[in-house]
This record gives C-alpha cells, structure tokens and sequence, in this order.
C-alpha cells in the first residue's frame, strides 16, 4: 500500500449542550472515536447524512475546531501537540474549501485580496509583483481569467465563486485540501466543470483530497477510498471499490440503493429505512443504527459492535456484516 | 393553435415577465407543456429555466413584481388564466393543490399541524374547520404518521421527513387531480428521500391523481415520472416519455445535461455544458441555447426554434430537427 499522508487517529470532538445553568450538561458526540488514514496523492471520501458529523470531522481534523481528544499525524508528527507558531506551517500545508461559495468569500474585497492574503501571512518577504504572478497562475489553472483580479465575488456566478474559493487554497501550495461539499450548492452542468477542475488540478500539483459529501455518485466518480459516517462513528471504510461493489454494513447498502439512479432502464428493489435519523445527542444504545437496520437482532440493541476486517483495508462495524 | 393535446392540462405560449430594477426578466417565453389524467410529469432544468414559475403560472400565482403576459392555462376544459379569481380558488388547493421544496417555511409555524389540515379540508368541504379534525387525522394515518402524536405538534416539532408528511396530507387532502410537487425531496437526506418518493409513489397509485414534479434530479425523475419537460431558460426544450428521453435525447441541451450527471457505477468521464446558463433580463437571440451548443448553426442564431413533434409523442425545440435547419445543415 501507498504511504499515508495523514493519520488520523481516536479523533474526537464532543460539545457540550447546557440549556440552563441548572441543568445537567449534555454531550454531543459530533465525532466520535473516528479512526483513518488518508494515503498520499489519493482522494478520501467520507460520506453521511446530515447530523452524521462529517463537517465537525473535517473542521476538527484541522484544527479549525479544537479536538476534544485524539491525534492527527502527519510524517511522524501529531500535529495537535504543536505550539500555535510550530503549527502555521501545517495552516500553509492543509487548505479547506467551503460548502457555500455564497458565504466563505468576503463579499468586499477583491478577488486579488481575497486569494493574494493568505501568501503575505505565510510567504514572508514575498514580493507584490510575485503575487500578482502566482495569482494569474492559479486562475488560470482554475479556469478563470487574469483580469478576474479586479472584481468582487458578487460578480461571479456559484461555480466560479467555488473556483474562486479553491484557487485560495492551492496558491498556498497545499498538500492536502478538505473539500466540504464543494459542488452542493452548484446545478449539474457546472458541478461536472468544477469536479473535473478538481481532479485535473489534484493531477497536476500531487494533492490529497478529503472529500465531504452526502452525494454517492460523487464519490464514485472521484474517490479512491470512502469513509461511512453514522451518527459520529465510522460505520465502515475501505477502498472506494470495495466499499461500493460489495458493502458490508447495511446502512451502506442502505445509503447506495436510497440513491436515486438517473436510468429508468435499470429495475431494482428499493430498500426503504426504517424512521430517521435519530437525534445525536441521545444516539442508541449498542450498534447506533440499529433503530433503523433491517437486519438488526437483540445483540445490536445492547452491545456495541467492534470494528472487523472483512478484507486488507475493509473494515466494518456490525455485528453481522453482510459479507 | 394547437390545443388540446392533453385531457387534463395544456399550457401554451405562455410567456411570463419579472419587472427588476436591473430591467425586465424575461422568465418565461412561450412554454408549452401538457398533462393527461393520472400522469406522472416530470420539470428538470437547472437553476433560474423557469420550472418553479411554470408550476405557479398554472395556478396563476404569479404574483408582483411578476406578471403573465400571454399564453394560456386549460386545465380541462377551463382557462385559468381567463377566469375570475374566484373562480380560480375552487380550483387552486382543491382540483390543483401544491408541496413545496421547504416543507417548514411552508406551514405555518404557530398552529399546529391538525388545525393546518382540517383548515385545508374546512375550506375544500365549505364547512367549519373543527368538523374536520376527523378527516385531518386520518389524512395523516395516510401518509404514515402517528395521527394521535402529530395532530397537536407544532411545525418546529417535526423532522424535515415528516413536516413533508405533513405537506403531503395537505397536498392530497382535497383529492386533487393534479399535484404539483416542486422540489420535495430536495431538502432531505437519501435515505429520507427514498422514504418520502415511495410514499408519494404509493398514494398517487392509490388516489390516481396526476403529478407535476419539478427537480433539478435526474435520478428523481428517472424513477418517478413517466413523462420528463426539460426546461431551458424558459422555454420548453424537450418533452417525451421518460424511456425515450433518456434512451434517445434529441436536444442538444439534453444530452449535455445528461452526460453531466454522475452516476453510480459510471465509469466515463462528465461531460460538462460550457458556458454559463444565460441572463434572462437580456437573453441570447434566436435559440436561447445557442451560445452553448456544440451543434449550433447560423439559423439558431437568428430564429427561435419552434417546438415540434418529431417522432411519436418526442417533442423538440431544436433546429436540428426543424424543416429549416435541414436545409441549412
């Protein structure tokens, strides 16, 4: 196997809910216990419905959010025990685009302020005409134009306020980019333009990519390897490939047949879930899904289940994985 | 005029305009579409084709700054854009009635859902709303909620699954026969989603009403509808059964769209539609898709395609299969 890049492990981030002074804290397990590495040059992706903590999860991991417990290690160093100056470097190294390009550009400055900031904090000394250059260059790589410089994000439509937002991230020569959703707020046509950019540009400058989403078909398209996120935990992990032809936890399988398929031609039998999702303040006992699971017996409901290879790399958390 | 070329609704020529500062929006510019009873249409296009302004236009709910120049809505045998107001609300939430893609905005947050349901019905039956708690409840039973439970709950009690219940027992309350559905599984999760269409799926099966669902999801499309309209900057680009649609499309803008969507299990490479979907306060001339086909021709430039029939039941705004564009290709 390839080398990891980033190790993630135990990561955990609890927030604790107080509705009153007098009542009892309560805690939210965004992310609980979640365990993974993402290989070099590879895109990771980690899928889930909404509450399954797969924002918090990619907030956490760099520290955008402060993790309640657990390590993210990167060539040997866990980056949680540096100091705040020993830590820039890995601000420099690890970028992030945003859900919403609506809400994550500064609506008053340029797009040259905008993408031409983050390279005066970390490229000290760096000279404006050096800006001005690097900046055209990663436009242009983006698929924007020079003069592009000039404008303001509400001149641009969504698609090229994302690339806006993503030409931000690589200027700084990342390594490794967390993607939060990055085409949901985008209509199909341009969401086909913007991944295809992502993955040229992961092509050409050797990135890593952690890849959020709750789109399956995305996944398949881009990702190499996918992490299932259920209510906090990983559900289950492995090769994309793997993960896709033959899934092990039900509600993977769940989450692929859900899936609507644009092909009238192909018949299959629809699973439907049992009830929602439930609340992640009080998840439930045992295996968290079993609330939902079709295949759930008296076991799932008291203990919780352990993770288990299936195959290199294949991992499940079920008690009677399906295969 | 070509009429009449379904028994429940024709829309057509319907051309509909939003006044803005910025100037005039040219929203809708000549749409035809229609329905047969018990139906099942689907509206796709992307965001800003006109597919939610359509489905209001119907209902004639286009309201100021917005307003409907021309055209005609024949819902059977009646044109709602002609008749009286009054005339229109006996139909409008009762032969016609609407869901919406935000099902929490859409009720009205400070009664609760039993009062919401029998006001519906009060005001479909013409009697007074506490007769028909009765009736509000077992409309709930119908769309699988816990009646007991919900009738007293207020909208910020309910998931996003079953506040769209909730817009679903609504919607199907008065018996309509024709449900516009715009966007209603947007807003959810896959899972709850699947739950939400195999629900609708179940009801219109049992109630035979007809559907107008408006998506942006071809996958939605693909397994709810039998008949797809796909919208382009406010005009209709193509109409067919599904199994045609997305065995042959005929429109250029069809096929881009459909190459563009991912897909489990797909290998190829998206294809994206280059370009960006045009301003329609100063829209392109002639084919409003022109800037972006990769088969555009001189005519398109100049005409505006009319939408014909060219092959059975496979309507197409298209040059390329208009008498004109023959000769020019």
């Amino acid at each position: 196997m390839s080398e990891n890049l980033l190790e993630i492990k135990n990561l955990e981030k609890h927030f604790n809910l107080k509705k009153s002074i007098f009542s009892k804290v309560r805690v939210v397990r965004a992310v609980d216990n979640v365990t993974f590495s993402v290989p070099k040059n590879s895109t990771y992706a980690v899928v889930g419905e909404s509450g399954s903590g797969k924002t918090t999860l990619g907030r956490t991991l760099l520290k955008l959010i402060e993790p309640t417990g657990g390590e993210v290690i990167i060539r040997g160093v866990n980056i949680f025990s540096l100091s705040n100056k020993d830590f820039m470097e890995y601000r420099r190294r690890m970028q992030i685009v945003f859900q919403d390009p609506y809400n994550s550009l500064h609506p008053k400055k340029l797009v040259k302020t905008i993408i031409g900031e983050g390279m005066k904090i970390h490229f000290k000394g760096i000279g404006e005409e050096e800006i001005r250059n690097r900046i055209k260059a990663v436009l242009e790589q983006v698929g924007l134009r020079e003069e592009h410089m000039f404008r303001y994000p509400h001149e641009f439509s969504g698609g090229q306020r994302q690339r806006i937002a993503f030409a931000r991230a690589i200027v700084l020569n990342p390594e490794f980019i967390v993607l939060d959703e990055p085409t949901s707020a985008l209509d199909v046509s341009v969401q086909a333009m913007v991944l295809k950019m992502l993955k040229e540009t992961k092509r050409d400058e050797n990135l890593t990519y952690l890849f959020i989403t709750h789109d399956l078909s995305i996944v398949d398209y881009l990702a190499d390897y996918v992490a299932v996120l259920y209510l906090g935990q990983i559900v289950e992990k492995g090769k994309k490939s793997d993960v896709f032809t033959k899934p092990a936890h039900p509600y993977t399988e769940l989450l692929l047949n859900s899936n609507p398929i644009p092909n009238p031609f192909l018949k299959r039998d629809k699973i439907i879930a049992k009830g929602e999702i439930p609340s992640p303040i009080n998840p439930p006992s045992g295996c968290r899904f079993h609330t939902r699971c079709r295949y759930a017996q008296d076991k799932c409901k008291l203990e919780e289940p352990v993770e288990r290879k299936i195959r290199e790399g294949h991992i499940v958390k079920c008690h009677f994985p399906l295969i | 005029m070509m009429n009449k070329r379904g028994n429940l609704l024709n829309v057509s020529d319907l051309h509909v305009v939003f006044y803005t500062y910025r100037g005039v929006i040219k929203a809708l510019n000549g749409v035809e579409l229609w329905m047969n009873k018990g139906e099942r249409l689907g509206i796709v296009g992307e965001t800003g084709c006109g597919k939610s302004v359509t489905s209001r236009a119907v209902m004639d709910l286009i309201e100021e700054p917005g307003k409907i120049l021309s055209g005609s809505v024949v819902f059977e045998d009646r044109d709602i854009l002609k008749l009286k107001e009054a005339e229109v609300r006996k139909i409008r939430g009762n032969e016609i009635s609407m869901i919406f893609q935000e099902p929490k905005s859409s009720l009205n947050p400070v009664m609760n859902v039993g009062f919401q349901i029998a006001e519906v019905l009060g005001k479909v039956n013409n009697k007074s709303i506490k007769s028909q708690y009765k009736a509000a409840a077992e409309m709930l039973e119908f769309v699988g909620l816990d009646s007991e439970r919900v009738m007293s709950m207020y909208p910020h009690e309910l998931s996003g699954g079953m506040a769209q219940r909730v817009m679903i027992a609504m919607g199907l309350a008065p018996k309509p026969k024709l449900l516009i559905a715009d966007e209603p599984t947007s807003a959810l999760d896959v899972t709850i989603q699947a739950q939400i269409l195999e629900l609708l799926d179940d009801l219109v099966e049992k109630l035979g009403n007809a559907v107008m669902m408006i998506t942006h999801d071809m996958g939605v499309v693909a397994e709810f509808c039998n008949k797809i309209l796909v919208m382009y900057a406010g005009n209709s680009a193509e109409y067919a059964s599904t199994e045609k649609l997305f065995k042959k499309p005929l429109h250029p803008y069809t096929t881009g769209l459909l190459k563009a969507v991912p897909q489990i299990g797909r290998t190829d490479e998206l294809k994206a539609i280059t370009g960006t979907v045009p301003d329609l306060v100063d829209p392109p001339s002639g084919c409003r898709f022109h800037k972006r086909c990769p088969q555009t021709m001189e005519i398109c430039k100049k005409e505006r395609p009319p939408f014909i029939e060219v092959e059975e039941d496979h309507y197409v705004a298209c040059h390329l299969y208009s008498q004109k564009g023959g000769e020019n290709k």
